[in-house]
């Protein structure tokens, strides 16, 4: 599966009197890694939720490659191949780690109702194709062995890796990581960099939001940095770390 | 078949037909609640499917079949009229339409006299309703209901009752799943109303209102709705315990009521939850990470 380029364009989206994202723009590059970094309240979860149409756009446009994804139900956003995680991890807790994945997988069923309800061969081994490819995907996110536990029994990291497996099930051509390494211990994150360069050599187009700036620095190509819903500025990151409008938003102006 | 087994079927026939309809019905809601629909349209369903059908045999001397089928079809698609513009809203509204829409129809049978014979019903309908035929359709619909539960579309529909935002993003497409579901439910439950009244001889406008409705939602919340062989229990239980307790028409409602207050209260998970294994304590705390986290309206 190859990547696909997302172009964000100038969007907003308010909530009532609060201004979430006021003018956006970027784009996140076909195969490469992009950071979305920003202070906390600088709108890059609500712009995940606006890429993925949780939300509707109050002005502006997201294409991926040439297709425009505003205006569109979240299904037909992940249909396209936009897959996602969550900052606070939604698993569903009383279910098998294995079986979560398998959601991700949902679009890539063929059979229909009838075939399902008929029990027709077909079903049953695209049910088994589907389920190897599950186990193959948590072999490479290395919790292959926690496939059949339940998923609130996990650790805090783990749960991290089952959303990031489940997002690849879909066999997404962009996937969103809304701040994965958030609560993970140093050894966690360092090993969460090597997954995301990982999944970055399959070809898949990564944004990622995050806080830890060495992760960010690590593992991106580009980065955007957002304050008070607008973007402030971008570049590789050695650029965005020697940024005075950057440094500016996170510690304060220096003559203050 | 043995002698005594023949007359614990002549003695208890009413009683077994009575379970077997109302399991019926229990699925029917099963497959609402299944994505959250708590459905009070049951009533309207059956009211639709038993004058439908009952018109079908006595007026138009059509074959019992064929009148079953056309109350099933007459559910399903009143189901869909509801279901499009009302699965949009949030849960409370859709339950207060379903709960108007049991209502409208309960006032129209009441006063469309030539057709449901008003409030003094319909009488000497003939009695179809086999107990094979019930039991015939609770298998399949057991069956088809299993199938699914296993399938990936089991697990969308799992998905979307423990959170539909991850199932949006995942590529599910909720409202249609949803809507699927309902219609379902309104085509079981219209079936089960056009079975209910080739049973008794009788309808009247009273026996599909919103007690009805309630009837058949607490059958498969009672017996647990995690489990398939939930509603069944559900609905037996619900409808042998008040001939077992007939001993007291008054001690009756009250056990009862103290019954169904039990097991909300100590087995929220249904009654076929205390053949579960219990999980640890804690276990839950942490993976339910979808109470906290905001809804978004598809």
């Amino acid at each position: 599966m190859t990547g696909a380029t997302l172009e964000v364009r100038r969007i907003a989206r308010r909530f009532q009197h609060i201004v979430a994202v006021d003018n956006i723009s970027f784009v996140a590059r076909a195969g490469h890694v992009t950071g979305l970094i920003g202070p906390n309240g600088s709108g890059k979860t609500t712009t995940m939720n606006l890429i993925t149409g949780l939300y509707p756009t109050d002005a502006g446009s997201i294409l991926l490659d040439d297709t425009t994804l505003t205006g569109l139900r979240p299904h037909r956003i992940a249909a396209l191949g936009v897959a996602r995680t969550f900052q606070n991890i939604r698993l569903l807790a009383d279910q098998t780690v294995l079986s979560n994945v398998m959601l991700g997988t949902h679009r890539g069923h063929r059979q229909n109702l009838l075939a399902v309800l008929a029990r027709w061969p077909g079903a049953a081994a695209e049910e088994r194709a589907l389920q190897a490819r599950c186990r193959e995907l948590l072999d490479e996110v290395g919790i292959g062995h926690l496939a059949d536990a339940a998923a609130g029994d996990l650790s805090y990291g783990d749960r991290r890796r089952v959303e990031i497996a489940r997002a690849l099930a879909s066999a997404p051509r962009l996937l969103l990581l809304d701040e994965p390494a958030a609560g993970m211990n140093h050894a966690e994150k360092a090993r969460l960099g090597d997954l995301i360069l990982q999944i970055r050599q399959s070809g898949i187009t990564v944004l990622l939001i995050e806080h830890d700036i060495d992760l960010v620095s690590k593992v991106s190509d580009h980065v955007v940095v957002l304050n008070f819903g607008c973007e402030i500025a971008e570049g590789t990151p050695a650029e965005i770390r020697r940024d005075p409008a950057v440094i500016e938003a996170y510690l304060g102006r220096e003559d203050a | 078949m043995t002698a005594a087994a023949a007359q614990f079927l002549a003695s208890y026939s009413n009683i077994i037909d009575l379970c077997l309809l109302n399991a019926l019905v229990a699925y029917g809601l099963y497959l609402a609640l299944s994505a959250n629909m708590f459905s009070l349209a049951t009533g309207g369903f059956m009211a639709l499917g038993a004058y439908c059908s009952v018109y079908l045999t006595m007026e138009m001397s059509q074959p019992f079949a064929l009148a079953v089928l056309a109350g099933a079809v007459l559910g399903a698609a009143a189901a869909t009229l509801i279901g499009l513009p009302v699965l949009r809203l949030r849960g409370d509204y859709f339950m207060l339409a379903t709960f108007a829409f049991t209502e409208v129809i309960r006032v129209v049978a009441l006063n469309w006299d030539d057709l449901t014979g008003g409030a003094l019903g319909i009488v000497n309908i003939p009695r179809d309703t086999q107990t094979w035929h019930l039991a015939l359709a609770l298998v399949v619909v057991i069956y088809l209901v299993h199938t699914l539960r296993g399938s990936y579309l089991g697990r969308a529909i799992a998905a979307i009752k423990q959170d539909d935002v991850v199932a949006q993003t995942m590529g599910v497409d909720v409202f249609t799943v949803r809507l699927s579901l309902f219609v379902a439910s309104g085509f079981i439950c219209g079936a089960a109303g056009a079975l209910a009244a080739h049973l008794n001889y009788f309808v009247g406008p009273g026996d599909f209102g919103l007690v009805r409705s309630v009837d058949a939602l607490s059958y498969p919340i009672l017996g647990g709705v995690n489990a398939l062989a939930g509603p069944l229990v559900g609905a037996v239980f619900t409808t042998i315990l008040p001939e077992a307790l007939r001993f007291s028409s008054q001690l009756r409602e009250i056990l009862l009521g103290a019954l169904v207050l039990a097991v909300v209260l100590y087995l929220p998970d249904g009654a076929l939850s205390v053949l579960k294994p219990r999980r640890r304590a804690g276990n839950s705390g942490g993976g339910k990470a979808t109470a906290a986290a905001p809804r978004v309206s598809p």
